[in-house]
């Protein structure tokens, strides 16, 4: 029983501490980029934490244990009698409905989401193709203007990219400010900002935004914002910020209350960071460098050590124990 | 954003291309050109566009004609406005600029363009 306690007390602890104490931290803020791995890292982990405790609890029945036993040289009795529970039957097999009822709601899950994505990026694609002046001259190759009164910038990726601006942002910015809106949203396409809140969402969706899947997808939305911002040259940092409130103020009021996207504090954090300059401080890099070669490994390989280190002591143990 | 399947965004395109009330018998005459398709089928995908108010419907004797309830540009200009409010986007299809915001959070940042318009900053 203890392997799959383990692991179910690592879902339920580091997910709901880790989402808190990550929530906290400042210096995170400062490499948006780095933090969203580590969100991502976080968020999945507790999913293979909660797989494999049911696995846990199913391991003693499986044949596969005595196979790896075998592979090993080792006593598959030993290997079974550190999986055992109290349960029996009965606990292996709950075991195992939980690890397979969670792997199929992700899949259902992640399906619906590939669909329901297409849907979207179809029907987006034609409301530019029909929305897109004809007569004003390109902004860029990459870039499709639009006629609509409010001042906005959005940007689709996966299947079709695609970086759309209003008319009325078009002319609500200066040259360089657009100039600025446009680098963000092409940051977005280069660093894969969509796939990073697909990923999050989909744990999201799949654990019904428990266990900290909720707010690691709200920061991941977050911080894939200030990451863009951050990918906009020192020069055109001032013109990004003035950008960001023109269009947030230029936009009409929000009637309903929305989870998605950011907040008007998150706005304002965006602005400040904009108005200092860009630093990548030696423990900025320290801190990258340590989360992305250490704290995520850890955090994916952590759940499997947990699962694998009883069977491993068992087969170190040498001992056939007598079982009656 | 309200999200049409291809044979919805097929009787549309006919619906806005014509704009008059069609009866299911002539849409599904012009669709025919291009694929097999049953009266039922058309009656149904028609009765959904209903449903959504994409299309309104009168009685005409037994049957109905249909014509789309808003024009193309009409269409074009509410489907951004869901855009813009981040109706549909889930699972990060969209990546916005900037959200639109509540009144109260605004104000904060009309503070914030005050202080970055002043002279000093």
């Amino acid at each position: 029983m203890t392997p799959a306690l383990t692991l179910l007390g690592w879902a339920v602890v580091v997910g709901p501490a880790g989402t808190r104490l990550l929530s906290r931290s400042a210096r995170l803020r400062q490499i948006p980029g780095t933090a969203v791995w580590l969100w991502l890292g976080l968020s999945t982990s507790v999913v293979i934490a909660l797989v494999l405790a049911g696995l846990a609890l199913a391991l003693p029945r499986l044949p596969a244990t005595a196979t790896v036993a075998d592979f090993f040289h080792a006593c598959a009795s030993a290997v079974q009698l550190q999986y055992s529970t109290p349960g029996g039957r009965t606990a292996s097999a709950l075991g195992i409905v939980l690890s397979l009822l969670l792997v199929a709601r992700l899949a259902f899950v992640g399906l619906g989401q590939r669909r329901s994505s297409r849907r979207l990026h179809s029907e987006h694609d034609r409301l530019v193709t029909v929305a897109r002046t004809g007569g004003h001259p390109p902004l860029a190759q990459d870039v499709a203007l639009v006629r609509h009164h409010e001042p906005a910038a959005w940007c689709t990726g996966g299947r079709s990219r695609h970086i759309v601006v209003t008319t009325a942002a078009s002319a609500a910015l200066t040259e360089s400010q657009l100039g600025a809106v446009i680098e963000h949203e092409r940051a977005h396409l280069r660093r894969h900002h969509h796939a990073a809140v697909t990923w999050a969402s989909w744990l999201e969706t799949a654990l019904c935004g428990w266990l900290g899947t909720r707010r690691s997808r709200l920061q991941v939305e977050d911080l894939v914002e200030l990451d863009a911002d951050d990918a906009v040259t020192e020069r055109d940092r001032g013109d990004l910020a003035r950008a960001v409130l023109i269009m947030a103020l230029g936009q009409a009021p929000r009637t309903t209350v929305s989870s998605l996207g950011a907040t008007g504090g998150a706005v304002a954090e965006r602005v400040a960071r904009l108005r200092g300059p860009a630093t990548a401080s030696a423990a900025g890099r320290w801190l990258r460098l340590l989360i992305v070669t250490g704290v995520v490994p850890a955090l994916l390989a952590g759940p499997v050590a947990l699962l694998l280190a009883p069977g491993v002591r068992g087969a170190l143990a040498g001992l056939c124990p007598l079982l009656y | 954003m309200t999200a049409l399947g291809s044979l919805e965004r097929a009787v549309m395109e006919r619906l806005w291309a014509w704009d008059r009330p069609a009866s299911v018998r002539e849409v599904l005459d012009d669709l025919l050109q291009d694929r097999p398709l049953a009266y039922t089928t058309v009656m149904t995908v028609l009765d959904n566009l209903h449903r959504k108010g994409v299309v309104m419907r009168e009685k005409h004797g037994r049957a109905y004609s249909y014509r789309a309830a808003r024009s193309l540009e009409t269409w074009t200009a509410d489907q951004l406005d869901d855009v813009l409010a981040g109706v549909g986007n889930r699972g990060g299809v969209l990546l916005k600029f900037v959200e639109r915001m509540s009144p109260a959070e605004r104000e904060h940042l009309r503070t914030l363009m005050n202080e970055l318009d002043a002279p000093n900053s």
